[in-house]
């Protein structure tokens, strides 16, 4: 295991990929090194992972090549990868630092900042925000970056026999809440003073659909994978599947269950909470900003395939958002999906 | 638009699915393209897409989730490109047999553009009603071309035999997205058969607005027509001549050349189209158009002919058919779609009406039943209903005068179309996706309510046509 900077950990994919590693062909055994690279780094508070492996059509051709030659090979390769890895890790990173609420630095804070007064934004917040108006309206309402104030309302974090917030809380958060209320124009935007922007529930697919598109400008000829915490995106047909182990959040002891991802992203909406009982009422938690109120029967967790890493979080969460009828929205749109209820 | 075109091909026989730019545009209403088409436009290059239609079919296999694949549409439009292949084969009984192959092509240049062109070739053989009424004794016609004559046996509907026909249509389309609420598109068409040539322009213009849920849509397509007919036009309510009349080859076609035209004739149409679309619920949505056609310049067929009999019911005669130079049609569509937890429900209907008094009705339900995420069965049914023109005569009876006009062309008479249609489609491997559609087409030509003197009583006048259409199809 190697350690470059920025804590981007580096790790062989021969080792996780056993059966591939048991070699028969001897004429194979040349590009056992090849096998590809893992690279690790935490972001966006969760842990984060590239994963290259040469593609067999490339890495034959390379070794016929190289015969003789392959240590020199292997190692140009591995400094490529790793040079790959590092610029794909400081894109999700820039993505981070420039959206993340909670930092006093980001671009996103001193949006929220300026709130009541018209700003100037630059060309990746526009399109951010126009993708978030899309859902908006989408989820006619139901998904809302501006849910922030009546979301926290909900004390789901403080164990399941909190209180909920009274009515009367709810319609004076709802107040600050509130997509339609926004004016976006080219490269400004009118937020209005009172209210803020959360862009949690896309910035990190985002994240890793732009990661995907570094590091497949950098190594075309390898097999992909990015996974920024469950939410995961693979370059296209890949060929070999990537195996990725879904868990159930409520049966952390049994084995996980095994997907396969070739091409596209796969990612998941869940959340560790559950309910929240308040007199022997249960409250679901997942909230509708539209109303204020949690939505009935919402999922534990919903797992979407789809072209794009932002596209399948937003089935994912549209789903989630339909409460009851999840399965039947992911049905609906032809999507290959995995639902986990409680 | 172009898919209200009135165009003799097998699509217009209400048997084939014409792959209209507005239905496809109706059925990539699904969040997922919808989310597809947000994302691309901050995501920039293509991302994942270039083989994202694969994507669907490998995962399900694998994961063995229940999943349901709502349209064929599954690739967006931004899903690079999409080539859809068909052959059509369409047989009548005993009269018309056409095939045709189709050559869709969709590609998005980037986010805002996307260009599509269709090749269409298709082949028609066989013979079809010349229009003149069954008699008891065997009847001769003189061929279009004034060669030679085709017979018709006693008891049996005149069939011309010499319908055989070649026809290449090409059209493009480029559609434009302004921002996700304003979308234009310009197309061009052109087709060319042996003794018709037709050239098109349309463009459009859609705005979406309530959040989406709705979208108003305004249309207008020029067509511009050349018609050449095998052997000239004939002129109107002449009478056919025949060889055998004529001392000599000369004397009869001096005779002949005076029931004809040889000039070219134009044909230009206008269609107007206006309609709005709106999203009723989470599962249905509804459409509503208006659209407004005018046609004018040579209107007839140059090949359908009028029978002038006596009071027994005998031919005297036969006269080349005249219809009015104009034509306004308008027409009325409502449409609504739902989705279903097993599929996709289609109801349609459509009114037309025209100052040649024709009115039509046209009933159209489809039911897209999936099996699972890689394959579907649809079923269709389909009725038109439809009355006779008002210059629609069986026949001219002898003694009185010729009218103005008049065609004993079926098309323009009273009838009832009934279609059954089964289409079963399935995903292949790397995303391809086969189809194959067998349809029944029944044809009932009515007697409007026309006395049937003598012998013409004696048989069915009305014989009705059936048809099957066999279509496969391939996406790629």
């Amino acid at each position: 295991m190697i350690s470059t900077g920025e804590g981007l950990k580096f790790s062989s994919l021969a080792d996780l990929d056993n059966q591939q590693a048991v070699i028969s062909d001897e004429s194979q055994y040349g590009h056992y090194n090849l096998k590809g690279l893992k690279g690790e780094f935490m972001a966006m508070a969760s842990r984060c992972e590239f994963l290259a492996r040469p593609k067999q059509a490339a890495s034959k051709a390379q070794g016929d090549k190289t015969q003789g030659d392959k240590v020199q090979g292997d190692k140009t390769g591995g400094e490529r990868i790793t040079q790959a890895f590092e610029r794909a890790m400081a894109e999700v990173k820039r993505i981070e630092a420039k959206y993340n609420r909670f930092s006093e630095n980001s671009v996103l804070t001193q949006i929220n900042r300026s709130a009541g007064d018209w700003q100037a934004i630059d060309d990746e917040t526009l399109g951010l925000l126009k993708f978030a108006e899309h859902c908006y309206r989408l989820s006619q309402g139901k998904f809302d970056i501006t849910a922030e104030p009546v979301l926290a309302l909900w004390p789901f974090g403080d164990g399941e026999s909190a209180t909920p917030p009274s009515d009367c809380q709810i319609e004076t958060a709802l107040e600050c809440v509130g997509f339609e209320r926004l004016i976006i124009e080219e490269l400004r935007l009118f937020l209005p003073y009172g209210m803020g922007i959360d862009l949690g529930g896309i910035a990190k697919e985002y994240a890793a659909d732009r990661a995907i598109e570094v590091l497949r400008r950098e190594l075309p000829e390898y097999d992909l994978l990015v996974n920024l915490g469950g939410d995961m995106i693979a370059s296209p047909c890949c060929e070999c599947p990537w195996q990725i182990g879904i868990e159930d959040p409520h049966k952390l002891d049994t084995p996980a269950r095994v997907v396969t991802l070739k091409s596209g992203a796969l990612a998941t909406s869940g959340h560790s909470r559950r309910y929240l009982l308040h007199q022997g009422k249960r409250y679901g938690h997942i909230i509708d900003p539209s109303t204020g109120y949690p939505i009935k029967g919402a999922p534990l967790s919903v797992s979407v395939f789809a072209p794009q890493c932002v596209v399948a979080g937003m089935l994912a969460t549209l789903a989630m958002l339909q409460g009851e009828g999840a399965e039947t929205f992911l049905v609906g749109q032809g999507t290959v999906h995995h639902i986990i209820r409680g | 638009m172009s898919d209200m075109k009135d165009r003799p091909t097998p699509n217009q026989l209400g048997t084939v699915e014409s792959a209209s730019l507005k239905s496809d545009s109706l059925e990539s209403e699904s969040v997922m393209a919808s989310l597809l088409m947000a994302s691309s436009l901050f995501l920039g290059v293509g991302a994942a897409l270039s083989c994202g239609s694969a994507l669907a079919g490998e995962q399900a296999a694998e994961t063995r989730d229940n999943t349901a694949e709502q349209e064929e549409q599954a690739s967006d439009p931004l899903a690079g490109a999409t080539i859809d292949a068909a052959l059509v084969y369409y047989q009548e009984q005993d009269r018309v047999t056409a095939a045709e192959g189709i050559v869709n092509y969709r590609q998005a240049l980037n986010d805002a553009n996307i260009i599509r062109g269709k090749i269409a070739l298709d082949a028609l053989t066989g013979a079809s009603a010349n229009g003149a009424v069954i008699q008891a004794s065997p009847q001769s016609f003189t061929r279009p071309s004034g060669t030679g004559v085709y017979q018709a046996r006693a008891g049996e509907l005149p069939l011309d035999d010499t319908f055989k026909d070649t026809r290449l249509q090409l059209s493009a389309n480029w559609q434009h997205l302004f921002s996700a609420k304003w979308q234009t598109s310009l197309g061009g068409y052109l087709s060319r058969e042996y003794d018709y040539t037709s050239l098109g322009v349309n463009a459009g213009l859609e705005h979406s607005f309530n959040q989406s849920n709705t979208q108003v849509f305004a249309g207008a397509a020029y067509y511009f027509d050349i018609v050449n007919p095998v052997g000239g036009r004939p002129v109107g309510m002449s009478e056919m001549v025949f060889r055998k009349d004529f001392a000599s080859e000369a004397e009869f076609r001096q005779a002949f050349d005076a029931t004809r035209y040889y000039d070219t004739a134009l044909k230009r149409t206008l269609d107007l189209n206006v309609g709005i679309t709106q999203t009723l619920n989470r599962r249905w949505q509804a459409q509503l158009s208006y659209g407004l056609s005018a046609v004018n310049g040579y209107l007839n067929d140059a090949y359908k002919v009028v029978s002038r009999v006596d009071s027994r019911g005998q031919a005297l005669g036969y006269h080349y058919e005249q219809r009015p130079d104009e034509r306004l049609k308008h027409n009325l569509y409502l449409m609504t779609k739902g989705a279903l937890d097993s599929g996709t429900l289609t109801f349609s209907y459509r009114y037309s009406n025209d100052d040649w008094s024709l009115q039509a009705h046209t009933l159209d339900a489809r039911y897209r039943y999936n099996l699972s995420g890689a394959a579907y069965w649809q079923w269709q049914f389909r009725v038109y209903l439809q009355d006779a023109a008002e210059f629609y005569h069986l026949y001219l009876t002898e003694g009185e005068p010729l009218p103005e006009f008049a065609s004993a062309d079926h098309r323009l008479g009273k009838m009832q179309t009934y279609t059954i249609g089964v289409k079963y489609g399935q995903k292949l491997e790397q995303g391809m996706l086969a189809s194959v559609r067998l349809a029944y087409y029944q044809q009932r030509p009515q007697n409007p309510g026309v006395e049937l003197p003598g012998e013409l009583a004696s048989f069915d006048q009305f014989p009705r046509i059936d048809a099957i259409v066999l279509q496969f199809g391939m996406r790629f």
